[in-house]
């Protein structure tokens, strides 16, 4: 058999979805390599984007709150076009590693798949439910003058110029002097 | 290469046309078979587009990297595609069709077929085709499939595994295929 090339390769990868992205890397190095490359991971989220448009592509992935146990689910986007009263299984994915029942919380910000989740005692994580990796973001330093009472609202976006996501977090001080915000 | 100009001025589009329908081309598998095919069909694929505008066929279209078998569905597919009349949907269940029945072996050889003569739609629907099957499959699936030796050591594998261990939970027995 004639070996695949790399481009069409890479162009029917980027269809799986990622959990089967995070078995096949285990294939041999040189498909890990392909999985792994930032241009990669580009193409595989236009992919899964335009997958979330068209269901049929059965890329897409659905994650889901339960408003009772406050946790969050994973399902493929694809059982759901089963017609008929087929169960569906959605998966449990802990949002947090420091995560317990009761400090599950909701996010407050997500952008392309990646979720900002923020614990209390300002601990913040950006979550990948696809590949339910968490990565900590370093704790933010208020300049001397801020401490204090403050209170702050926290987003996520993806700064196109500089090809990465940005936590964007506005802090409102409470200044003692005239007891005000 | 310099391109012809496909509807010279004064000519009119529907003629030529016409003529492409008529005229037929014979292509040529690595294996030395040879198939009929009209010319409005065979361009679909870009690659032996842009041989017959440069005018090296010269009737005869060698493909030195199709085998037979492999042409001859291609070709099938070219057929139906330039088929008059045939709607989109129409089209659009026959490439399902027309992919369903394939093992991974013929749908490599299609691929490659698809990408060398350049025919976008085939190579889509074979690419689709190909990640459908591989989705809740193991990695000795793949390796097997693609004829892939692993040059990972077992302890770096078994690491691998472990960082993502829920992502083996859905893992299809092999046995289909």
């Amino acid at each position: 058999m004639q070996e695949i090339p790399s481009e069409i390769l890479g162009e029917i990868l980027s269809r799986l979805p990622a959990e089967s992205l995070l078995r096949i890397r285990c294939v041999c190095k040189a498909w890990r390599r392909t999985i792994d490359d930032p241009v990669f991971t580009k193409l595989h989220l236009r992919r899964q984007l335009l997958g979330v448009q068209d269901s049929s592509n059965g890329v897409g992935q659905l994650i889901l709150r339960g408003d009772l146990d406050n946790q969050f689910y994973s399902l493929p986007m694809e059982s759901l076009n089963s017609d008929g009263a087929e169960i569906v299984k959605a998966s449990f994915v802990k949002t947090s590693p420091l995560q317990t029942h009761s400090t599950a919380k909701p996010p407050v910000g997500s952008c392309n798949g990646v979720v900002l989740i923020s614990q209390s005692k300002g601990i913040k994580f950006l979550w990948n439910p696809l590949t339910r990796e968490f990565h900590r973001l370093p704790p933010l330093k208020l300049s001397k003058k801020t401490r204090g009472l403050y209170h702050s609202v926290s987003g996520l976006g993806y700064d196109s110029v500089a090809d990465d996501y940005k936590v964007v977090r506005i802090v409102q001080v409470f200044d003692p002097r005239d007891k005000s915000f | 290469m310099a391109r012809k100009n496909r509807n010279p001025v004064g000519k009119n589009v529907d003629p030529e046309a016409q003529k492409k329908k008529t005229r037929t081309l014979t292509l040529k598998s690595s294996d030395g078979q040879e198939f009929s095919i009209s010319e409005s069909a065979a361009v679909l694929s870009i690659a032996i587009e842009n041989m017959v505008e440069d005018d090296c066929a010269g009737g005869v279209i060698p493909l030195p990297l199709v085998d037979g078998g492999t042409l001859a569905r291609v070709i099938t597919y070219l057929n139906k595609h330039a088929e008059d009349g045939a709607s989109d949907e129409e089209k659009r269940k026959f490439d399902e069709e027309f992919v369903s029945g394939m093992e991974m072996g013929v749908l490599f050889d299609v691929v490659l077929a698809a990408n060398y003569l350049d025919i976008r739609g085939l190579l889509r629907e074979v690419r689709r085709r190909i990640a459908d099957r591989m989705k809740n499959k193991s990695v000795e699936w793949v390796r097997k499939t693609f004829h892939i030796e692993s040059d990972f050591t077992p302890e770096e594998e078994e690491q691998m595994k472990k960082e993502f261990a829920w992502a083996w939970e859905g893992v299809d027995s092999d046995v289909d295929d």
